[in-house]
C-alpha cells in the first residue's frame, strides 16, 4: 500500500482549486469516515461514509503545505499538498494507522484503587546512550483505571509513579515497573501491534520498597534567616518529571532531610530553583545523586545565596561573515539576552542561578527573529552538552563562547518509491550520529530533496508516512532496519546523492 | 468506661495527673456513612503525625470500629478511605484530604489554627490517672458522586482531548467578591467552576468526573476538530447541547450517584472580523524588530477564562475567524521591547485602544484602528512604621483578556513615588510585589485609589485627572509593633 501525493494544480491566475481524495484504514483498507482534514488554516472538511473528502484550497501560491488527517482511534497523519502552477490534480489516497492502546488498573496492597501518574516508556537513544524515555503518559482515575492511547506499534514498558498524589501514598510507594519491580531489569516489555488494545494490565503496588536518601544542608555563614527551607528531590534526565518530592528543613534545627522509598535512578536535590527566576538574596542549591542498590546517607547539600552576575562572552561565526544585528539569549528563567557587539563580544547582565539553553538570534526587519544553528557552546572552558548550561554555583569569572555553525551543508536524498507512482509521498528522517532524531521532510515520487544540515555523521532513512518520528530514535527499530539506514558522512557544501529504500514497521 | 471530660473540665484535676513514665494517647472510633449513619466495614484508617509521614494503619471491623494506641500526646492527621467514599468536604474544592485530630492533654490544647491542614475532627477525650489520653471519635465518609459521559464531535465521532468543565450556581459570599467566577448572573448569583479530576476526554471521547458531592451541576465541553486548539467553528457546548449557560440543563446528582451525560459539541460558523492597527500619526517611527501588535476580542462579561476568538496578526493586519454574533470589546495594543532584550516579560505597551464592536451575521472588515498613547497612573508606596524601604514592582493588567506580560515597573525605595506608563485601558487590576530579604516577607497591606480600596479589585482607566494610587507595604517589624 502506498501513500499518495496530494497534488493541486493551482496558479495564482486560476480560480481556487479543490483537493479530493479518500482515506482508508491501513490494516483493512476500509474507508474511514469522520476524518478531519485540514491544512494549516481554515477551512477544513470531514470524510464521508465512503472515506471521501473534498477540501477547497485555501491558498494560492506555489508553496508546499502540510495537510493533516486526524481521527480518534488513528495516529495523526500528515501529507503534503504542492500547489504548483499547471500541475494536474491527483486523487489522493491516504492510509491511517490505527492507534494501539494499553490499559489496566493500579491498586495498593489492600486492593484499594491507587491514584497515580502512569507512564509508558521505551528505550531510545539519547546522546548516544540507550535509555528509557517517556513515550506517553496518563493517570489512574478514582477506580485505579488507566488508559494510554495514541500509540504506534512497538515495545513499551509501564511505570507507575505514585510519588505525587495520594495523601498518605506520598512517600509510601516507590515507582514500580510492570509487572512488579523497582529496577529497569525487572520491567517486562509490552509489545503492541498497530491497532492492538492491550488490556487488563494489573499492578498491585507494595509499600515501603526502594531506598532511603538522607543528608543535611550546609548554609552559607552570612545566611541569617530561620525560615523553613524546602528541599526537593526530582528525577534527573529523561523528558519529563516522573518523580518529585519535597522535604522541609529547619535552619535552626539539625538541617537534615530524609526521603523513604525512592526507586533506583538518577535524581537531583534542589533548593530554591524552579522553572521561574530565582529572587536575589534567596537560597539555591543543586546536587545530582544516583540511587542504585542501597540507601544513601550523609549527603551534603551546599546552599548559596542567589546574586545576579554578569557573564561575558564571545560569538564566533564558523562561516566568517556575520549578520548585522545579533543577540545572544539564554532561554530559561527570564530568558536574559544581550546584543552582540561589532567585535563579537557580549555581556549577559544580571543572570540569576538557573538552567538555561544558549541561543542566538538575528534581529530582522520583519520582526521575526531568525535563530541560528550552533556548532558549539562552551561555558567556563567546557563544552555544554545540548547547549544547556546549569548556573548553580557562583560563576567566578567564567565566560561563554558560542560558535555559530556554517549551515551550508546540503545532503541530496531520494526515496526509492514505486517508480510507476510519481505521486507517492514518502518521508525522509534524519538522525544524528548519537541517535537523536532531528527532523523529517516529505518527498514525492523520485523527487530529490536537499537536507540542510551541519557537517557531520548522520543516519537517514525513508519511511512510508509521517508517523515514524516516534521510532526514529528507537534503537531496536534502527537495528532492525540498519541496512536501509546508511550512515552518511556529510561534508560542508554539496554532497553526493543518497538513495533510500522506503521502509515500514 | 473512663469518665469523659469536656473541654471545660477543671484543669486542677488534669495537672495533678502527673505521669510516672511518658504518657501516651489512644484513639478509637467508628467510620460511618454520613448519609445513612450505617457503619462502614473494611475501611482503611490512616493516622500520622504529619502529612507524608509513614502512617499507622487500621481496618474497620464489621461494626466500622477502629483503634490506634501508643500514640504521642500531639496533633495527628487522620484519614479514612473505602472505595466509592471520600472524606467530607464542600464544592468547589477538590477531593478533601486528611483532617487533624488533637490528642494533647486538654490543658495543653492551643488554638485550632495550630493544626496546619484542617479545622480538626471532633473528639471526646478522657485522661487516665497516669496521664494517658483516651479519645473517641466518629469519622464520617461520604459516598461520592460521579458524572461520566462521552463527548462527540458535530459529526458524531468521538472527540478526544475535549476540555470538561463542571459548574455550580451560587451566591457570591461577602469577602469573596474578587474570586474568579465564570459568569455573573442577573439575579446576583454567580457561576463557579468545580474541580473535576481527569477533566479531558480520552481517545474514545469518554470522561469521568469523580469525587463530587451531591448537588446541581452544569457541564460544559469544549473541543476542537483535530489536534491543537484553534479558532474552529466548534463551540463550547453545555449539556445537553446548549451554547449558553442560561440554556444549559442542570444535572441533579444525589449522594453516591453515578450519572451519565453525553454531549455532542455544536458547530456554528461565525464571521470574520478584520482590520488594521496603526500608531498615532504623531508617533515616532516604530522599529519593527522590536514591536509587537496585540489584539483580543472578548465578550463584555469575560473574566479571561471563557472561550474567546483568537486573532492572527501579520504586518499590522489582524483577523479573527469564526466570531459569533454579539457585543465584544476589542483591545489592541502596540508593545515595544527593550533594545537589548528578548525577555518575554520585557515588553512595554506604547499605544492602545479599547473599542466596543457589535458583530452581526456578516463579516466585519476594515476595522482600521488608530491607537493612542496609553494613560499613566501616578502614586506613592509607603512602608508601615519600622519597615525599611524595599523595591516594589508594579504591574497593571487588563481584566478578562490575555495580555502580553509587560515589563513591571520597579519602584525605587527612595521617596516611593511612581508613574506607571502605558496603562491598559478599561477594566484593570494593579499588582504590587515587594522584593524582600530572605525570611522577612513584606506584604501589601493596602492599595487605595483616592481612598477607595482597589487591592484585588477591578478599576477603570483612564483615571480621573489628579487621581492617585497609594500602596501601603508592611513587614514583620510592623506586625510585632502592633
Amino acid at each position: 500500500m502506498k501513500t499518495w501525493l496530494l497534488g493541486i494544480a493551482l496558479a495564482s491566475a486560476l480560480p481556487s482549486q479543490a483537493l479530493d481524495g479518500v482515506v482508508v484504514d491501513q490494516l483493512t483498507g476500509a474507508p474511514v469516515s469522520g476524518v478531519y482534514v485540514r491544512t494549516h488554516r481554515a477551512p477544513y472538511c470531514i470524510t464521508d461514509a465512503g472515506g471521501r473528502f473534498h477540501l477547497d484550497s485555501p491558498v494560492s501560491s506555489t508553496e508546499t503545505w502540510p495537510v493533516f488527517f486526524d481521527r480518534s482511534g488513528y495516529i495523526l497523519q500528515q501529507s503534503i499538498a504542492t500547489l504548483a502552477p499547471g500541475e494536474s490534480v491527483a486523487a489522493a489516497r491516504i492510509e491511517l494507522t490505527p492507534q494501539a492502546v494499553v490499559s489496566g488498573t493500579v491498586e495498593d496492597e489492600d486492593g484499594f484503587p491507587l491514584q497515580s501518574p502512569v507512564y509508558l516508556l521505551g528505550y531510545r537513544l539519547v546522546n548516544g546512550r540507550r535509555q528509557l524515555k517517556i513515550i506517553a503518559g496518563s493517570a489512574t482515575n478514582d477506580l485505579g483505571e488507566f488508559r494510554i492511547a495514541g500509540l504506534v506499534a512497538g515495545r513499551y514498558y509501564l511505570r507507575v509513579a505514585p510519588g505525587r498524589g495520594a495523601f498518605y501514598g506520598a512517600g509510601r510507594y516507590a515507582d514500580e515497573y510492570y509487572p512488579a519491580g523497582l529496577h529497569e531489569a525487572e520491567a517486562k516489555p509490552i509489545d503492541v501491534r498497530a491497532g492492538q488494545e492491550v488490556t487488563g494490565l494489573r499492578m498491585r503496588l507494595k509499600p515501603n520498597l526502594g531506598f532511603r536518601i538522607s543528608g543535611h544542608i550546609v548554609l552559607p555563614p552570612e545566611y541569617g534567616s530561620t525560615a523553613t527551607i524546602s528541599v526537593g528531590l526530582t528525577n534527573a534526565g529523561g523528558n519529563a518529571t516522573l518523580f518529585s518530592r519535597g522535604a522541609l528543613v529547619q535552619p535552626d534545627g539539625d538541617r537534615s532531610f530524609t526521603w523513604r522509598n525512592v526507586a533506583p535512578g538518577d535524581y537531583e536535590l534542589r533548593v530554591g530553583v524552579g522553572v521561574s527566576s530565582v529572587l536575589s538574596g534567596t537560597l539555591y542549591a543543586r546536587l545530582p545523586v544516583h540511587v542504585d542498590q542501597s540507601d544513601l546517607s550523609g549527603l551534603e547539600l551546599r546552599c548559596h545565596i542567589a546574586q545576579p552576575v554578569d557573564i561575558p562572552g564571545k560569538l564566533i561565526f564558523a562561516a566568517g561573515a556575520r549578520p548585522r544585528a545579533m543577540s545572544v539569549i539564554l532561554w530559561g528563567p527570564g530568558s536574559p539576552s544581550a546584543r552582540v557587539g561589532e567585535d563579537g563580544t557580549f555581556v549577559l547582565k544580571g543572570i540569576m542561578p538557573g538552567s538555561y539553553t544558549a541561543g542566538t538570534l538575528e534581529l530582522t526587519q520583519t520582526g521575526r527573529d531568525r535563530p541560528f544553528q550552533l556548532q558549539s557552546v562552551r561555558y567556563a572552558g567546557r563544552e555544554a552538552p545540548g547547549r544547556r548550561i546549569g548556573l548553580f554555583a557562583p560563576p567566578g569569572g567564567a565566560s561563554l563562547e558560542i560558535t555559530v555553525a556554517d549551515a551550508s551543508a546540503v545532503l541530496p536524498v531520494r526515496a526509492l518509491a514505486d517508480p510507476s507512482d510519481a505521486a507517492t509521498v514518502s518521508w525522509i528522517y534524519l538522525v544524528n550520529s548519537e541517535g537523536n532524531y532531528l527532523y523529517s521532510v516529505a518527498t514525492r515520487g523520485d523527487q530529490v530533496r536537499g537536507l540542510n544540515l551541519l557537517p557531520g555523521e548522520y543516519r537517514v532513512f525513508a519511511a512510508r508516512d509521517s508517523t515514524y518520528g516516534q521510532s526514529a530514535d528507537d534503537p531496536d527499530f534502527l537495528a532492525a532496519h540498519e541496512k536501509d539506514m546508511p550512515l552518511v558522512h556529510v561534508q560542508a557544501g554539496k554532497n553526493p546523492l543518497v538513495e533510500l529504500r522506503v521502509i515500514s514497521r | 468506661m473512663p469518665r469523659l471530660l469536656s473541654c471545660c473540665a477543671p484543669l486542677v484535676l488534669l495537672l495533678s495527673a502527673s505521669p510516672s513514665r511518658a504518657a501516651t494517647a489512644m484513639i478509637e472510633g467508628h467510620v460511618i456513612d454520613q448519609a445513612t449513619g450505617q457503619p462502614i466495614a473494611g475501611a482503611r484508617v490512616s493516622l500520622a503525625r504529619d502529612i507524608g509521614d509513614e502512617p499507622l494503619l487500621a481496618r474497620t471491623d464489621d461494626r466500622g470500629h477502629f483503634e490506634f494506641s501508643g500514640l504521642a500526646l500531639a496533633i495527628h492527621y487522620i484519614y479514612a478511605e473505602r472505595s466509592g467514599y471520600m472524606m467530607p468536604g464542600a464544592p468547589p474544592s477538590s477531593r478533601p484530604g486528611p483532617t487533624s485530630v488533637d490528642l494533647r492533654l486538654p490543658a495543653a490544647q492551643g488554638p485550632a489554627s495550630l493544626a496546619r491542614y484542617s479545622s480538626g475532627l471532633k473528639v471526646d477525650k478522657s485522661v487516665n490517672s497516669d496521664g494517658a489520653v483516651r479519645a473517641q471519635t466518629t469519622l464520617e465518609l461520604v459516598r461520592y458522586g460521579v458524572i461520566t459521559g462521552k463527548i462527540t464531535s458535530p459529526y458524531g465521532t468521538p472527540l478526544p482531548g475535549a476540555r470538561m468543565q463542571l459548574f455550580m450556581k451560587g451566591p457570591i459570599l461577602p469577602g469573596a467578591e474578587h474570586y474568579p467566577v465564570q459568569q455573573r448572573l442577573p439575579d446576583g448569583q454567580a457561576v463557579f467552576a468545580v474541580a473535576c479530576e481527569n477533566s479531558s476526554s480520552d481517545d474514545r471521547g469518554e470522561f469521568r468526573c469523580a469525587f463530587l458531592t451531591a448537588g446541581t451541576y452544569y457541564l460544559r465541553a469544549e473541543g476542537w476538530p483535530g489536534n491543537g486548539q484553534w479558532a474552529s467553528d466548534y463551540r463550547a457546548t453545555y449539556y445537553p447541547g446548549a451554547l449558553d449557560f442560561e440554556s444549559a440543563k442542570p444535572l441533579q446528582l444525589a449522594v453516591g450517584q453515578s450519572i451519565r451525560a453525553d454531549v455532542q459539541v455544536k458547530r456554528l460558523a461565525g464571521v470574520r472580523v478584520s482590520g488594521r492597527l496603526s500608531a498615532p500619526p504623531s508617533a515616532p517611527e516604530l522599529d519593527d524588530t522590536r514591536t509587537q501588535y496585540w489584539v483580543t476580542l472578548v465578550p463584555p462579561h469575560s473574566r479571561g477564562d471563557d472561550p474567546s476568538p483568537s486573532a492572527t496578526v501579520r504586518d499590522r493586519e489582524f483577523v479573527f475567524e469564526n466570531v459569533l454574533p454579539g457585543r465584544y470589546y476589542l483591545r489592541a495594543s502596540i508593545f515595544e521591547r527593550a533594545a537589548d532584550s528578548f525577555d518575554s516579560g520585557d515588553w512595554t505597551p506604547l499605544y492602545g485602544i479599547l473599542r466596543e464592536v457589535e458583530v452581526g451575521s456578516n463579516d466585519v472588515a476594515g476595522l482600521d484602528l488608530v491607537l493612542q498613547p496609553l494613560p499613566e497612573i501616578e502614586g506613592k508606596v509607603d512602608f508601615t512604621s519600622g519597615c525599611a524601604a524595599v523595591p516594589v514592582t508594579l504591574q497593571v493588567m487588563p481584566v478578562g483578556s490575555s495580555y502580553i506580560s509587560q515589563r513591571p515597573l520597579k519602584v525605587d525605595s527612595a521617596g516611593g513615588r511612581f508613574t506607571l506608563r502605558g496603562v491598559p485601558l478599561g477594566l484593570v487590576r494593579l499588582w504590587a510585589s515587594p522584593h524582600y530579604p530572605p525570611a522577612q516577607p513584606y506584604w501589601v497591606q493596602a492599595v487605595t485609589l483616592d481612598g477607595r480600596d482597589i487591592r484585588n479589585q477591578d478599576f477603570e482607566t483612564p483615571l480621573p485627572t489628579g487621581a492617585s494610587v497609594k500602596i501601603t507595604v508592611g513587614c514583620p517589624a510592623s506586625r510585632s509593633a502592633r
